[in-house]
């Protein structure tokens, strides 16, 4: 009698030989696809298309958020009860004085302004011979002094070796700023050279408004108090009197301020040993130039990887889950 | 050539032109008529098994490049692959209750066939069909796919163990319910 096992080989279901010869033929053209219709299935594409959408709306949130590499700037908070200027209102009717908006708050552009007031500066690095300073400081000095400006600070670094760097910060007369640069320039070998100017005709034409607003208010109230006939209106108006005293003060010295920096333009002149500055220079410059490489490299790939590795880690789970979905599916045929 | 080369030729299933290679077709070969008894084994369906048989196939051939020798023996692979269209194909006809009865078209008696012989195969056949389909599945990947116990792990996802204790137990009990009805 045979055993369960051979009986079990003997029943072993076997291929029809139509069924035989039609695989044959198909195993030697390289199994061409036979069947019309495709099996239901958990395909790749729903999550080809998912990740696809999250890649593109990623790109975008980025491209808008990452226009501008410069923090948004905040802004700045007008407090129009204390920076606009009281005005008289008894000539309106009233009695009460009450703020209105300046013409051209600070910061403005005031477009309409006759003369523009630009705050000016420049800085230039001379290389000298250490044994040519002195000379070099003398006629900064004289420099200075020849175009009707002034040396406000300088300071000298001294080495073992003697003089390393030397350091001077000048103000001259805006319109003579130019003259000054180029005969700077002369002294000595030009390392680096730089100017920059920043328009402030908007803050200066609002200070004097606001100065000009205040005075008018201090006559009316002068005015007023020669009329004052109680003593506590005489009071009052004293007191408004100093507070919009101390407010003309301010805004003479803020108009003062911003006037010497107008009429007369910072000039800051670094002065570094010739040989020591040019190979230090050098090395400095090929250090920087090679770690901002870096930075640029690693910057894209944090950027790229803070795109791709959420998408990888989104993608891979769901990829995860859809096997294993589909695993489960299989199995329950079983069951 | 050393065992490491050969077993990577062997691995992979390189192709020449539009012409399947050597090495798939051998394991084509050796490995079509098992395929189809498990898989019909499984479906107890003529026609299905063929269709599913000859889609295994396809879909072996055309991802024969992601075999790795190291995940198994090719025929472990191929048979995963059979299992996965077969249980789709279960799964799409909803087959459930045609798999757990006794197919008419599959086991037909021959005529000439010896009254005992018959007799005995008719009793292993239905004590097979009351198995559980799980059951009747590790049987047909054993005797119908000439399976080893590791091979049958590596396709049903478990350790070569485990394959053969579940095996160890089903024929056990299809054993028992085979002297029963005898």
């Amino acid at each position: 009698m045979k055993t369960l096992e051979e009986v079990l080989d003997e029943i072993t279901p076997a291929p029809d030989p139509d069924f035989v010869a039609d695989m044959e033929w198909r195993m030697r053209r390289g199994f061409p696809p036979k069947r019309k219709r495709r099996l239901p299935s958990f395909g790749a594409r729903p999550v080809v298309a998912v990740a696809a959408s999250a890649v593109l709306a990623v790109v975008v949130a980025v491209s808008l958020t990452g226009e501008s590499d410069e923090p948004a700037q905040p802004q700045p908070a007008i407090d129009v009860a204390e920076s606009a200027p009281l005005v008289d209102e008894q000539t309106a009717g009233r009695s009460v004085a009450q703020p209105v908006p300046p013409p051209f708050p600070g910061g403005a552009i005031a477009p309409g302004a006759e003369v523009r007031r630009i705050e000016r500066s420049a800085a230039l690095t001379l290389a000298s011979e250490p044994d040519e300073f002195d000379r070099l400081a003398d006629a900064i000095f004289r420099t200075a002094d020849r175009r009707g400006g002034f040396v406000l600070q300088s300071s000298f670094n001294q080495g073992e070796e003697g003089f390393s760097s030397g350091f001077f910060d000048l103000r001259v007369p805006s319109d003579e700023l130019q003259p000054t640069l180029n005969e700077l320039s002369r002294l000595a070998t030009v390392r680096a050279r730089s100017e920059s100017g920043t328009d402030v005709t908007g803050s200066f034409v609002s200070i004097r408004d606001r100065l000009r607003t205040a005075l008018a208010l201090r006559t009316s109230l002068l005015r007023r108090l020669e009329l004052a006939v109680t003593d506590t209106a005489v009071r009052a108006i004293r007191r408004r009197l100093e507070i919009v005293g101390n407010r003309i003060g301010g805004l003479r010295s803020e108009l003062r301020g911003l006037r010497e920096r107008t009429e007369y333009a910072s000039v800051v002149v670094e002065v570094v040993d010739e040989d020591a500055g040019a190979v230090a220079g050098e090395t400095d410059e090929a250090v920087d130039d090679a770690v901002g490489s870096l930075e640029d490299i690693l910057n894209f790939l944090i950027r790229v990887g803070g795109v791709l590795v959420p998408i990888a880690l989104v993608g891979g789970i769901g990829w995860l889950l859809v096997a294993r979905a589909r695993r489960r599916a299989r199995e329950r045929a079983l069951a | 050539m050393s065992g490491a080369i050969a077993e990577r030729l062997s691995g992979t299933f390189e192709r020449t032109a539009s012409t399947p290679s050597e090495s798939f077709e051998a394991l084509y070969r050796r490995a079509f008529p098992r395929v189809y008894g498990y898989v019909a084994t499984l479906l107890r369906d003529r026609s299905a098994a063929e269709e599913v048989t000859a889609q295994a196939f396809e879909r072996a051939y055309r991802k024969r490049r992601s075999f790795r020798a190291s995940r198994g023996t090719e025929e472990a692979w191929l048979f995963g692959i059979a299992r996965n269209a077969a249980l789709d194909e279960l799964r799409r006809r909803k087959r459930r209750a045609a798999l757990e009865a006794d197919p008419e078209d599959l086991h037909a008696t021959g005529p000439d066939e010896h009254a005992d012989g018959a007799l005995r195969r008719e009793v292993v056949r239905a004590a097979l069909g009351r198995l559980a389909p799980r059951e009747r599945e590790l049987v047909a990947l054993k005797f119908a796919g000439g399976l080893s116990n590791e091979e049958i792990g590596r396709v049903l996802g478990i350790s070569a163990s485990n394959a053969g204790t579940r095996l160890h137990r089903t024929l056990e009990k299809l054993r028992r319910d085979c002297d029963e009805d005898a």
